[in-house]
Formats: structure tokens, C-alpha cells, sequence
């Protein structure tokens, strides 16, 4: 079957890669797979980094991204997880995925989310002047090898099968018409595969090699590469000279989305129990709601922020929740960040806290600024001594003094903060909180907490409109 | 086929496959040539490929799939 031209964006072509580079054979391929499998173009995004390997989306007529240098897997993480009916194929040299993007590899490969890595391996940074990369063999000459590489080679397909990536397989360019049956396999497997595609690099590795021309170096790919059948049937001898080619690895593990969207409905099908109505006074609109809860480790305020953020999940809203405190367990600052919204949160920190509850007079000095003008602070006096009020509300509750002498347990002064946080804003369900309190507590808290949530909620009742 | 035409021999065929270069892409690697298994091409002074045997082509597609710079189109005979 003839190669369809429409799947190469050719205004970008002639290709910059060097004669007879094998990144265009790899190109060729992949397209000739997406036609096959009868994919649309756009539904394909191709996704690379940095390197002569990084300009292969550039080539194909499909969405296509290049990224950061070893980040590629990072961004195409992203990518499916937000659009997961789409198919994303990567392209990474050997040097921006094993030693730039490593890390990003290895988990991409333990996590096993639905993607398809194609490393085109050249042995060699090539863009850059080749100097040694983690695929270099053992004695190979490179820029930054002059006398030889005295590193030994990765293995790269071994590393993703310890990794545990569930298709692993390696073709090289010379074996260009067994490529689109790989990668068939590949798209087709649910969950990470890596193909290691072993290419030359006249310029950079061969070269500096003593290969006369590319032809020699597709003849090496031809000589030295045998069947992963024939490989095992090699004495440990000839196995030093060889490189197995087919496939390592296809098996069927749990795959990320899967599990993330069990995870999501699970959670979903606790949020919403049927006894809780999810109206809220004001219409239940919340926009972008930014709360701090600031003061010292050990008043509870980290927990305070996780179950006003599993209310808001309860009631079908979003939240993010981030914590920041000193090392210490008791003492030392702490404070507790919730961004709530009806939709998506797009960046999960507070920029500008419509609201803040200070619970010491150093955070309160210090957080007070990043207040917006009209927003509400909420004092502890118990230690919020001096409250200055400009172009802000602010409400002073003895929190802490009100548990301690009417409760009897001054550690329930969180609760009793969400308590007035839900009389206060309109969009807090009592019921939604009221639930999060229980999930959250061990039983033997409950009744001293659910005291402390009722006595906060009146107060908050109490005193809207107050300043 | 007429009454008493000679039948056709091994590598002959009533139509050729049609192999086309583009000269604006290739890059003159030389792959193509060296690894035709009919030796199909030949290599002029700049070591471009030239079509110089395309009745002996049987499709194999190799110069084809291995072509680095997408220049080479075989539209195979029906």
C-alpha cells in the first residue's frame, strides 16, 4: 500500500534530519499505523521533547505538541488524563527519555497509563554534537568519549519492564516493514507501551565509529540484532555480541485512568448519600472561593481544611486542599489552604483569601495582607490580641476559650470553626458538614465534636451581618 | 489474451509498477538503492537514485517503508 502523504504536514518538509537518518523511517511508520488502525488525525496527539527525535510531530499531520526537555511524559500525562478518549504517542530520543526524563519514565511506566513511548535510540545526543548518552555502548567514541565510553549501556527495555510497563518491544529501522505491526500492537494494548526503536546517527555516532556510511550502520542494525526466540537460544558468549529484537512484555495490568475513575466514582457514590439536599441558601453559587486557615500545628487547622473540602465534594462542588506547617507535630506555624468552586479549579492556591481564619496573633499579622478588600477574617481572640480593621470584616471569637470552658476540650476549636463557617457562609451544608465530621472522626469523638460543630454553627448563625 | 500468445515469464508482467522519485525531498542516502532486492536503481554522479530497471520491480515496498525522507511513491500494478 502505497504511503498516504496527507499524514505528513508537508509544507514543514524536506525533513532537517541528516541522509538517512532512521527517524524518518520511524515517522513513515507511525503514520502508516494511524491510517490503518483508521484513527482520525486529530484524535492522534503526538507528543516529543527536546532532540532531532523532537521533530518528528512536526511532521505529522496530527495535534502535536513538543515540550521541555524530558518532560515529554509529563505533559502527555496531563494530556490523556484531561482527554482520555484520545490516543497519545510520544517520541523521545534515548537521551530525553533515560537520562534527561528518567525519572519521568520510570513512573510513567509503574503508573501504566494508556500511552505509546516511542524511543528512537541513536546511541547519541545528535542534536547537540554527539556527545555519550545512557544508550552509548560500552567503548563507543563520542564527543564526550574521545577514548571510548567507559560507562555501560542501558538497557531500555529491560528498565521498562522492571518498571513495569505491560508492552515492551524493540524493532530497529532496518526492519522498517515489521515496525507498523509493533505498533499496531502498541496503540492497540491498554496501558503504557514502549517501543525502542534503534536508529543510526551518520552524523553524531557513526561517524566517530568508524561506520564509512549510513548504509553500514543499517547493515550493523541488520547483523547485530537477532529474534527475542533465537536470542534465548544463544550461549552467554554470543549473547554479549547480539541485541534481541521483538517483543519483551505483553501483558494486561490495571491501567491509571481505570483506576483514577474507580477511585472518582467511588468517592462519587459516597458524596452524594440521598438523606443530604444539596441547595444552599444563596442558590448554591459559588464561583472561586478562596479560604485560609492560619495559626500553630496542633490546633487542627490542616484537618479543618480536609473535611471542608470533603463537605464541599459531599455537595457535588469542587475543592483543592493544601497544607504547608513546620516540622514540629505541635507548635511551629501552620496553615491549611481551600480553594472551592462550582467548576474545574484551575490553580489549587489561594491567591487572594476571600476568607481567613487566624487562630494566633503571628499568622494573623501575616496572612492578614493577603485578604481581598471586602473579604471576611475570622479571629481567634483567645491569641488573636490586636485586630486592626481596614477595607476588611472581621469577626472576633474566643474559638479556643469558648471549647475549652464550655466544652471542656479545647482541641475541638476547629470543628467549632467549621461550625461557624457554615452559619457564616451560605453555600456550606450543615448536613454535608456534619457527615465529613463523622467520616473523618474516630467514634469516640463524636459527640464531644458534633457539641462543638452545633455551639460554632449558632455562633455563626448569630452573628451574620456583624462585623 | 489472444489464442497462441506466448505465456509471460517470471518476472514479466502485463504492467509495471510505477516508481516515482521526489527530487525535493530526497536527500540521496542511497538506502533505497542499496537495498533493492532486484537492484532496481541505479545512482547518478551525486548519488541521487535514478529508476533504471523499473520492469524488474516486484513491489516489495522496502525502498519505500525504509525511505527516511518520504521521496519514494511505488503505486503498485493492478
Amino acid at each position: 500500500m502505497s504511503f498516504d502523504k496527507s499524514f505528513l504536514r508537508q509544507s514543514e518538509l524536506p525533513t532537517i534530519f541528516c541522509p538517512g537518518c532512521g527517524h524518518g523511517v520511524v515517522t513513515q511508520a507511525f503514520l502508516r499505523t494511524v491510517k490503518e488502525l483508521g484513527w482520525d488525525k486529530d484524535d492522534v496527539f503526538s507528543v516529543s521533547g527536546i532532540g532531532c527525535s523532537a521533530r518528528i510531530p512536526a511532521y505529522c499531520n496530527t495535534s502535536s505538541v513538543q515540550t521541555t526537555h524530558g518532560r515529554a511524559l509529563a505533559f502527555a500525562t496531563g494530556m490523556k488524563m484531561t482527554r482520555p478518549e484520545k490516543h497519545v504517542v510520544l517520541f523521545l530520543g534515548d537521551g530525553d527519555c533515560t537520562a534527561i526524563g528518567g525519572n519521568h519514565f520510570l513512573h510513567a511506566c509503574r503508573r501504566n497509563i494508556d500511552m505509546t513511548v516511542i524511543i528512537l535510540n541513536n546511541y547519541i545526543y545528535g542534536m547537540t554534537g554527539g556527545q555519550a548518552s545512557p544508550a552509548t555502548p560500552h567503548g563507543a567514541y563520542s564527543s564526550t568519549s574521545p577514548y571510548g565510553n567507559i560507562d555501560e549501556q542501558i538497557d531500555i527495555c529491560q528498565v521498562a519492564v522492571a518498571a513495569g510497563a505491560s508492552f515492551v518491544a524493540r524493532s530497529t529501522v532496518y526492519h522498517a516493514q515489521q515496525l507498523p505491526g509493533i505498533m499496531k500492537k502498541a496503540f492497540n494494548n491498554h496501558g503504557l507501551s514502549v517501543i525502542e526503536v534503534l536508529g543510526p546517527c551518520p552524523t553524531g555516532f557513526g561517524r566517530q565509529n568508524k561506520f564509512r556510511d549510513v548504509g553500514e550502520m543499517y547493515d550493523f542494525l541488520r547483523d547485530a540484532t537477532v529474534s527475542t526466540a533465537r536470542y534465548e537460544q544463544l550461549s552467554p558468549e554470543e549473547k554479549e555480541q547480539k541485541i534481541p529484537i521483538g517483543i519483551f512484555r505483553d501483558v494486561q495490568r490495571p491501567e491509571y485512568i481505570d483506576k483514577y475513575n474507580a477511585m472518582a466514582a467511588s468517592i462519587k457514590s459516597r458524596k452524594e448519600p440521598e438523606h443530604i439536599e444539596c441547595k444552599s441558601s444563596d442558590g448554591g453559587q459559588i464561583g472561586r472561593f478562596e479560604l485560609t486557615f492560619a495559626g500553630s500545628g496542633g490546633q487542627g487547622l490542616v484537618l479543618a481544611g480536609i473535611i471542608l473540602s470533603e463537605t464541599m465534594i459531599r455537595q457535588g462542588k469542587f475543592a483543592v486542599h493544601t497544607q504547608s506547617y513546620g516540622p514540629e507535630a505541635r507548635g511551629g506555624s501552620s496553615k491549611s489552604e481551600v480553594v472551592m468552586g462550582d467548576g474545574d479549579i484551575d490553580y489549587p492556591e489561594v491567591l487572594n483569601a476571600d476568607l481567613l481564619v487566624a487562630m494566633t496573633q503571628a499568622s494573623y499579622d501575616k496572612y492578614r495582607k493577603d485578604v481581598k478588600k471586602g473579604g471576611l477574617i475570622i479571629a481567634d481572640t483567645t491569641y488573636v490580641t490586636t485586630v486592626e480593621q481596614e477595607d476588611v470584616n472581621c469577626l472576633s471569637i474566643p474559638i479556643s476559650q469558648i471549647c475549652s470552658t464550655d466544652l471542656g476540650d479545647i482541641r475541638c476549636a476547629n470543628i467549632m470553626t467549621l461550625g461557624i463557617l457554615a452559619g457564616k457562609l451560605g453555600f456550606i451544608e450543615y448536613d454535608a458538614l456534619r457527615e465529613s465530621v463523622l467520616a473523618r472522626l474516630a467514634p469516640k469523638l463524636h459527640d464531644l465534636n458534633i457539641k462543638a460543630l452545633e455551639a460554632g454553627y449558632a455562633l455563626g448563625r448569630g452573628t451574620v451581618g456583624k462585623e | 489474451m489472444p489464442w497462441g500468445a506466448e505465456p509471460l515469464g517470471r518476472n514479466e508482467r502485463c504492467t509495471m509498477n510505477k516508481i516515482q522519485i521526489n527530487t525535493k525531498w530526497c536527500k540521496k542516502c542511497g538506502l533505497c538503492a542499496k537495498y533493492c532486492p532486484k537492484n532496481v536503481f541505479d545512482r547518478d554522479k551525486l548519488g541521487g537514485p535514478i529508476v533504471a530497471r523499473p520492469e524488474d520491480c516486484i513491489g516489495c515496498m522496502q525502498c519505500e517503508s525504509r525511505c527516511p525522507d518520504f521521496a519514494i511513491d511505488v503505486e503498485k500494478a493492478q
